[in-house]
């Protein structure tokens, strides 16, 4: 059996189900009703389900990430430590702008893993930079005055709470 | 973060956009001031870093307009302030972009415009993602890279300070291992912020002071100085108060000695502490502010409540203390543990990048004998992070300027010793053709001896160069040119250096001969022909430019004096020694230098006229020298070859040589106080001519009577 999805732009993906079975909405979608109803909604292939929110682009590439998960288990929760495998990073790559169209199609369509995955990869981006550095990166402008930054830097609030433990 | 890293370190960027004098106050921004009971909640659902809530310094919950604090309340989307987000569409939007660094600006308003980079702006979205999202984000990323999410804008600061965001914290704390749980008396930012922030504590001076996790806080040497005080010192200090105080107030200890491990510190409990704080070690250290404010608030609850509830404080108190000081030998463990690896990881892979480099540079073609880089390696070269092809595009031009510049040098000094070789090959062919009597005519100058071209400038001929200069393979007596060739150019060039030594030694002579040099020395001051001799000196520096220009000027050979004759003595460059020609080109300093380097023969130089300087009273004492034994002034200088004393202190000089250095030095001693010991006074000989003596001979520097 398989599913038609269709993107924001109309363009058509025809998954199988373990493929779609990785995307919950697609999955609650077609299959959610049978527990409820008795019977599943898509039980033909012609019917198609439209991702109003997820363009093709970002659609395709995800198809890829749940294609490559149809077999396996993908890491879903847990310490926050672990080591995600090396396709998994090579597949979410550095193009920031993608990995932020993935991480909101991966939110709408409930995918944990891939949601995680794309956590991920936005963390590794902000990595290791100082305040300004988040803040170009980001686009924004720091809401701080320039006192308000020093006393941000002398700000000690161990000895206040342990003189004053509120 | 990946797992193990290390958070990087916080160079806090103080380009700030308005300066300090100009910073808008809080209500020009906008801001609203929070009711105290508002301000008493928030408190409590909130984290404090480090806010000062009582003196008005910032605090980010009171500092939040109200429609950030009902946005943030109900977990909405997170979103850049509405004042950036203005900021960002009008930049974007306007017609006529400004250039990249003249951004417009209210007139006396001082704007840093920072220079965009590449990735600026790309995650701009990220300030639209629903507040989960962005915590979830945030879950990833270590803990200082948290506290610097949270220093960006208020709705963040607010957003990862309260309290809901425990579980981010937690979740950043777990991205570095075995990192011990966040103390019960210490809030996850605070947590962050001393272990892995370098600051100061207290005058953020960013020297990387090591924490001291008794006393929670990380103090530069002068802080420490400022704030620590020694339980011995509290009576001195606080005179009327009871030193059971101390007791419950947390302290550190002297650092143990290198000597001693963090395994010893785990079994001495007492051994927690950064450092020595610049006393004794063993001793108990107590922050000032701390004892300060325990004191005013012990009397104040002594005053309040009665003695058993004092006491029962008193011993919260220090069961407090103790629990600080147990966690805290936890901490330190891992702390040392943690930074021993993470030094280690950096330096493997500062080790690693620095092989990947070389690879690339071999791969260029460079040799790896090249890729030295000594004490002064570029920073590219050294910096913590794996080598990128981004990364290696950056620094590949400096580098490669560095590689090629090396082995320029490597290639010179290796064309170089090839050259001294076939030169020392070439040097032995050259004396043995000499003793033959075919490689160049000797310079006779005295009778007994032979003087012949030093082979310095024999290489320097237009027909030698290209025997030594460009050849690899050893040189053969065939290789040698021909010899009449040789013979003709060696000529040549001896006749260029006497042309240039008459030359040089002219204007001299003309001054020294009588008339012309005795109206000069009456112009002069008394002494002034001693002075005359430091003038030369003084003169020396531009000597070269006039001996070339000297050389320049046609001069008739009718007119040059002869070097054959005594009065045409120079001096050595460098030591001043007499010298004549044609011996001169045989003197020490002469091809070898100032040191006379005869081991390196290869450091022998050319003559050059610049070499040798000429002088009127040099010549004058030897014209003196010449009356003085009776010779005419053009006699040779074969006829001065006759031992002679010292007319002043009857020394016996073996030589002319020595004599003339002789007088010369006499002359130079008392030459401030005596009229006598002018050479151009005629009153006493300066040479005295000595008879040989039969069957005795007697040493030089000996007196004669």
């Amino acid at each position: 059996m398989s599913i038609t999805l269709i993107s924001k732009e109309g363009a058509q993906f025809l998954v199988s189900k373990p493929v779609a079975d990785r995307i919950g909405v697609v999955r609650d979608c077609a299959y959610g009703a049978d527990f409820w109803l008795g019977y599943a909604v898509a039980t033909d292939d012609s019917m198609g389900i439209t991702l109003a929110n997820v363009t093709s682009s970002i659609l395709s590439k995800i198809l890829v990430w749940c294609e490559h998960y149809k077999d396996m288990e993908p890491l879903v929760d847990g310490d926050s430590n672990m080591e995600f495998p090396e396709w998994d990073m090579a597949y979410i790559g550095h193009d920031m702008n993608q990995i932020l169209f993935v991480l909101e199609a991966a939110d709408y369509l409930h995918i944990p893993g891939l949601l995680l995955l794309a956590c991920k990869g936005i963390a590794d981006v902000l990595d290791g930079r100082n305040p300004r550095g988040i803040c170009d990166l980001l686009g924004i402008v720091m809401d701080f005055s320039h006192r308000q930054e020093v006393d941000m830097d002398k700000e000690n609030g161990y000895w206040r709470w342990f003189l004053h433990p509120t | 973060m990946k797992s193990g890293s290390v958070p990087r370190k916080s160079t806090r960027v103080r380009a700030a956009t308005i300066a300090d004098g100009e910073a808008p106050k809080a209500e020009e921004m906008g801001e609203t001031t929070v009711e105290p009971s508002a301000k008493r909640r928030k408190m409590k659902h909130e984290y404090d870093e480090g806010e000062v809530h009582e003196e008005g310094i910032y605090d980010a919950a009171k500092r939040a307009s109200p429609r950030e604090s009902d946005a943030a309340s109900d977990f909405s989307r997170v979103s850049a302030p509405a004042e950036a987000r203005a900021t960002r569409r009008v930049s974007k939007a306007s017609p006529s972009k400004p250039a990249k660094r003249t951004m417009h600006t209210a007139p006396g308003e001082k704007q840093v415009v920072r220079k965009r980079f590449k990735n600026q702006g790309r995650l701009e979205r990220i300030s639209d993602l629903p507040t989960e999202l962005f915590l979830e984000i945030c879950s990833h990323l270590s803990p200082l890279d948290v506290l610097h999410m949270a220093r960006t804008t208020r709705l963040w600061r607010r957003t990862l300070m309260s309290r809901s965001s425990t579980r981010v914290w937690r979740a950043a704390r777990g991205t570095i291992p075995g990192l011990p749980d966040c103390p019960e008396d210490v809030s996850e930012p605070q947590y962050a912020k001393l272990l892995f922030e370098r600051d100061c504590t207290t005058c953020t001076a960013v020297n990387g002071p090591s924490p001291d996790l008794a006393l929670r806080m990380r103090l530069c040497r002068n802080c420490k100085r400022k704030s620590m005080i020694p339980a011995r010192k509290f009576k001195s200090l606080f005179p009327e108060e009871d030193l059971s105080i101390l007791r419950i107030v947390p302290f550190t200890l002297g650092r143990p000695s290198a000597l001693f491990t963090y395994a010893h510190a785990e079994r001495c409990f007492d051994a927690v502490g950064a450092n020595t704080h610049g006393y004794e070690r063993g001793t108990q250290y107590f922050y000032r502010p701390a004892v300060e404010k325990m004191l005013v608030e012990s009397k104040e609850r002594e005053a309040l409540v009665d003695k058993e509830e004092y006491a029962r404080w008193v011993e919260e108190q220090e069961t407090r203390v103790t629990r600080i000081r147990e966690s805290a030998v936890v901490i330190t463990n891992w702390y040392g543990q943690w930074n021993m690896s993470n030094r280690n990881d950096k330096e493997m892979i500062r080790k690693e990048r620095r092989r990947a480099i070389e690879a690339k540079l071999l791969e260029l073609g460079y040799d790896q004998r090249d890729m030295v880089w000594g004490y002064s390696a570029p920073s590219s070269l050294l910096q913590d992070k794996p080598l990128t092809e981004a990364g290696w595009n950056r620094v590949r031009g400096p580098l490669e300027a560095i590689v090629a510049a090396n082995r320029d040098v490597r290639l010179q000094r290796e064309k170089e010793a090839v050259q001294r070789q076939r030169q020392e090959e070439l040097r032995c062919m050259y004396m043995t053709l000499c003793c033959d009597g075919i490689a160049a005519d000797p310079l006779s100058a005295s009778q007994d001896k032979l003087v012949y071209p030093h082979p310095a400038d024999l290489f320097d001929l237009p027909s030698m160069r290209p025997v030594w200069e460009d050849r690899t393979t050893p040189i053969a007596p065939r290789d040698f040119p021909d010899m009449d060739v040789v013979r003709q150019e060696m000529r040549t060039r001896l006749a260029e250096i006497e042309r240039s030594l008459q030359q040089l030694l002219l204007p001299a002579l003309e001054e020294a001969y009588p008339g012309k040099g005795e109206e000069d020395a009456k112009e002069k001051p008394r002494y002034s022909w001693l002075r005359e001799t430091e003038d030369e000196v003084a003169e020396d520096e531009v000597a070269e430019d006039e001996v070339a220009e000297v050389e320049r000027a046609p001069v008739e050979d009718g007119q040059l004096p002869d070097l054959n004759h005594a009065m045409s003595v120079f001096l050595c460059a460098i030591c001043e020694e007499p010298l004549h020609w044609p011996m001169l080109l045989q003197h020490r300093h002469i091809p070898y230098g100032r040191h006379a380097d005869f081991n390196n023969r290869e450091r022998a130089r050319p003559f050059k006229t610049s070499m040798v300087r000429v002088s009127r009273v040099w010549i004058v004492i030897m014209q003196r020298m010449l009356e003085d034994l009776g010779l005419p002034s053009d006699a040779p200088v074969v006829q001065l070859n006759t031992p002679m004393c010292c007319g002043m202190c009857t020394t016996h000089c073996a030589d002319y040589n020595k004599a003339f250095s002789h007088v010369l030095e006499h002359l130079r001693r008392s030459g401030t106080d005596s009229k006598q010991h002018d050479p151009r006074e005629k009153t006493k000989p300066l040479f005295v001519r000595v008879e040989p003596t039969r069957g005795k001979s007697r040493l030089t520097g000996q007196p004669v009577n």
